[in-house]
């Protein structure tokens, strides 16, 4: 059941009707989201719900085990057989056949014994449930949280809003919403239908008309392009995913405002990052911090030395690619940013140190000059014909002011991001070269490129700029109005969205991880 | 005594994002506000776009839901229609050009085809006597024209990577869930019929893929046909029959490529029997080539195969995981013999 259609909407109508019908009821209400998010995985494909089930059941016993345990050895073992557990599935479904068929067509090839292939069906949701799942236990097992009822579990872990694409929800911040009454006088109806708006409009317009006008085209044949079409097919692809994904995860946020449960934001405007490290902190955030937490974190962080960190966010990064889906494409993304991301940190490390002993020649020199009194060189009374001006340290640095390199390094950024994009989109590392050869040498016409698609990438781009403060003070006004005219707008911008977008519904990009 | 070290201005942090910025700024509305809220919107909904819920309706399968639905979206369109609330919706549609044009009359369009006096589609003058059509060169491309369902989206990339860049123009014309049994939902042969108007643009080789989507009961003379049955088949064939009468003209050629097995039993049982039926229809018209798309992605015994071994000696998927559609490599392995169709049909071999 896709989140764009009438289907769902008369689903939500009634679950929403009867949920908050049953408030007052809290274990009637979790019993019946819990059978709504049965029935809306069941539209999926209903042979998974008993691996839902079955997930739910052993990291409850998982999770009641570690927090009975007597010694620390029994915790250690069951959150290590438990989280054994989870990944053995993810990996089963998820993986099997394509690390099998990887190992057939190398090791193989040299006549090899290799497993065989079995064409283990994904179940929809699955990396999204297990992540959650695994946090729930860690959780437990760090003192964090104590073991929720099976019920409270099993709903965390089902929830229909965020059960197939996301965002990563922890335990730590949905079951504790269970405990609690939900208050029916004080629901977020306005920030709920904006964020439903503009996700619908995000995935059905601008999403699809970019894929299907130029990114499909492109990157199925780039021998058939010219370098400006895979240029801009590429931009169109950064905004084309986040549309995609962050339209999909502001309806999940939307809808579960709806209904009285928060969930964190998952996108952060991360076309406005000015570094890698800062895009990661903007860019699926419920999985970044996922994986800092239960990945970066556990192998030591940065804790043990720049060595230890850089591998430890390489290693950290290649799992997140390998999360994305079973392909070498995915691996190599997620390779490509742990590497940029270390690059990163190093320059900026030794950016640091090389400014901190000029500072230190500089304070030395002025000193021997018979002393400032303490005055640091940069203020604003010093002598301008001083000869020490140019090695003074302020916020100019090569010239360019704070807000200039801001900006410059958005743009490096941007670009840094899209080369990884591109490795993402392409079926094959062979395609992705291809591109990048056709992008280096392919000189000619540009029909794809029109003015409405350049349109398109320019102001989904320019709408990450707009200041929170006007959009916080907007959304304030909007909920001045009264329920029957958010009704109202609405229900017109549903139609709008139902007309602009095409005809029949593509699925979510998330939905294949 | 030195003085501290003065480091470079700190980046702005980046406050991680609430969940909805300024949500405590915002007036909180009640849990019966939010419910009416949400009714109301649907209801506006339903009565601004009543036209895509009928239509929406009535793609449904046949069966007594359908009949519920297109009765109930039927009812909501009256309304709306009565006090013009579709209005906008439509003017939209227009300016999009989401709305349907006016279907154009086949059955005159293949007269036309079949009438000795009617006028001889514009072919060029210097003819490959070895294939009877005109010369294909860098100065005069090949207009090749895919359409069908989305099984021609995984095969048009592949197509177009094999395919010659200097002698082709390929355009894709697919439609994600269309077919040949449902012309409510996308009209099929109105739709070749208008692009074949124009001499000078129309599709010169057509590849068409359909079938996944077909095996369905379709609406016949007031009852419903039962998918499969004599009856059911008559009425398919007619229409698969329509479709490459229509592309019978000088200087044009159809391909029509026939189904892989498919992973679900029933769907692979029902996609053989439309492939029989499209190879029948095919052998009696000349102008119409079958490519046996199984030939290359089926087991040897006939069977669904996720994945083959190829010439390279590596066996990657060629099946999605829904178990119909391609992967890359699936759709590339498809591409060959097509590309060997065509290629062979206009002698672009060389």
């Amino acid at each position: 059941m896709l989140f764009p259609t009438v289907t769902f909407a008369v689903f939500f109508a009634v679950v929403l009707t009867a949920g908050w019908s049953l408030h007052r009821n809290q274990a009637a209400w979790k019993l019946v989201m819990l059978a709504a998010s049965f029935v809306f995985y069941g539209f999926w494909d209903w042979r998974f719900i008993g691996l839902l089930l079955l997930s739910t059941v052993v990291n409850q016993l998982g999770a009641e085990t570690i927090h009975r345990a007597r010694s620390e050895r029994t915790r250690s073992t069951a959150l290590v057989v438990t989280i054994g557990f989870d990944l053995g599935l993810l990996g089963f479904f998820k993986y099997y056949d394509f690390f099998a068929g990887s190992m057939r067509d190398t090791v193989g090839r040299l006549g090899l014994p290799t497993p065989p292939l079995l064409d283990v069906v994904l179940p929809v949701a699955i990396s999204f449930f297990t992540f959650q799942a695994i946090s729930y236990v860690v959780d437990v097992r760090r003192g964090r949280l104590a073991p929720a009822p099976l019920v409270d579990l099993a709903l965390f872990l089902s929830f229909f809003p965020h059960l197939v694409a996301g965002p990563i929800v922890r335990a730590s911040d949905f079951l504790p919403q269970l405990r609690t009454r939900l208050d029916p006088r004080r629901i977020d109806l306005t920030g709920a239908a904006i964020l439903i708006a503009t996700g619908l409009f995000k995935k059905v317009v601008v999403s699809s008309y970019l894929a299907g006008s130029i990114v499909d085209p492109v990157f199925a044949a780039p021998g058939r392009h010219s370098s400006a079409e895979i240029l801009v097919a590429t931009y169109g692809y950064a905004v084309q995913l986040y549309a995609d994904f962050s339209g999909y995860s502001d309806i999940a946020i939307g809808i579960a405002l709806l209904l009285g449960i928060r969930f964190p934001a998952n996108f952060d405007r991360p076309y406005t990052a000015a570094s890698l490290a800062e895009f990661w902190r903007r860019w699926h955030m419920t999985l970044s911090n996922w994986l800092r937490d239960y990945v970066y974190t556990p192998l030591g962080g940065n804790r043990a030395g720049p060595e230890r960190r850089d591998r430890n966010l390489l290693l950290t990064m290649l799992l997140g690619g390998l999360w994305h889906g079973a392909a070498w494409t995915f691996v190599l993304w997620g390779a490509f940013h742990g590497i940029a991301l270390v690059v990163e940190r190093r320059v900026a490390e030794h950016r640091s140190i090389v400014r901190a002993v000029a500072r230190r020649r500089e304070l030395a020199v002025v000193g021997a000059g018979g002393g400032t009194g303490g005055r640091r060189p940069d203020d604003d009374d010093c002598d301008p014909d001083d000869e020490l001006a140019g090695a003074r340290l302020d916020t100019r640095r090569h010239g360019l002011s704070e807000r200039s390199r801001r900006w410059v390094g958005r743009a490096v950024t941007f670009h840094v991001v899209c080369l990884g994009w591109l490795l993402f989109r392409a079926d094959s590392v062979g395609t992705a070269l291809h591109l990048l050869w056709r992008l280096l040498v392919g000189w000619g016409p540009a029909p794809l490129v029109t003015p409405l698609v350049l349109l398109t990438i320019a102001a989904a781009l320019a709408v990450q700029f707009i200041p929170r403060a006007a959009t916080r003070a907007a959304l304030a006004e909007i909920s001045r109005l009264p329920a029957w005219a958010h009704a109202v707008a609405f229900g017109a911008f549903l139609v709008l969205v139902d007309v602009l977008g095409p005809s029949g519904i593509a699925p979510f990009i998330y939905f294949q991880f | 005594m030195a003085a501290p070290l003065h480091t470079r201005p700190r980046p702005r942090p980046v406050r991680p994002a609430r969940t909805v910025e300024g949500y405590r700024k915002r007036r909180p509305f009640r849990s019966d506000e939010v419910v009416g809220a949400t009714l109301l919107a649907l209801l506006v909904a339903m009565l601004l776009g009543s036209q895509s819920l009928v239509d929406l309706a009535s793609r449904q399968p046949y069966g007594t839901g359908r009949t519920v639905l297109v009765t109930l979206a039927r009812g909501v369109h009256r309304v709306a229609s009565a006090a013009s609330l579709d209005r906008p919706a439509r003017a939209i549609g227009h300016w999009t050009g989401r709305t349907p044009t006016a279907p154009v009359d086949v059955d005159a369009v293949l007269r036309g085809l079949s009438s000795p006096a009617s006028p001889v589609t514009t072919i060029p003058l210097d003819v490959n006597p070895a294939t009877g059509l005109r010369w294909v060169d860098a100065t005069r491309p090949l207009r090749i024209h895919l359409v069908g369902d989305s099984l021609m989206g995984d095969l048009a990339g592949p197509i177009e990577t094999i395919a010659p860049v200097d002698r082709t123009r390929i355009t894709l014309d697919h439609r994600v869930s269309s077919g040949l049994s449902r012309p409510d939902y996308f009209d099929w042969p109105s739709h070749l019929a208008r692009l074949l108007q124009d001499a000078d643009t129309a599709p010169e080789a057509v590849v068409a893929v359909f079938g996944p989507n077909d095996f369905q009961d379709v609406e016949a003379g007031g009852s419903v046909l039962a998918a499969g049955s004599p009856a059911w088949d008559d009425l398919y064939r007619k229409r698969v029959g329509v479709v490459m009468d229509l592309l019978q003209r000088p200087g044009t050629t159809l391909t029509w490529l026939t189904l892989p097995a498919m992973r679900d039993p029933e769907l692979s049982a029902a996609m053989a029997h439309l492939s029989a039926l499209y190879r029948s229809e095919a052998a009696t018209r000349p102008w119409v080539s079958v490519v046996e798309l199984g030939s290359v992605l089926d087991q040897d015994g006939g069977g669904y195969a996720r994945d083959l071994t190829g010439p390279d000696g590596t066996t990657p998927p060629l099946r999605q995981d829904d178990g119909v559609h391609l992967t890359r490599a699936g759709a590339d392995r498809a591409a060959a013999p097509v590309w060997a169709d065509l290629a062979r049909r206009w002698g672009l071999d060389g």
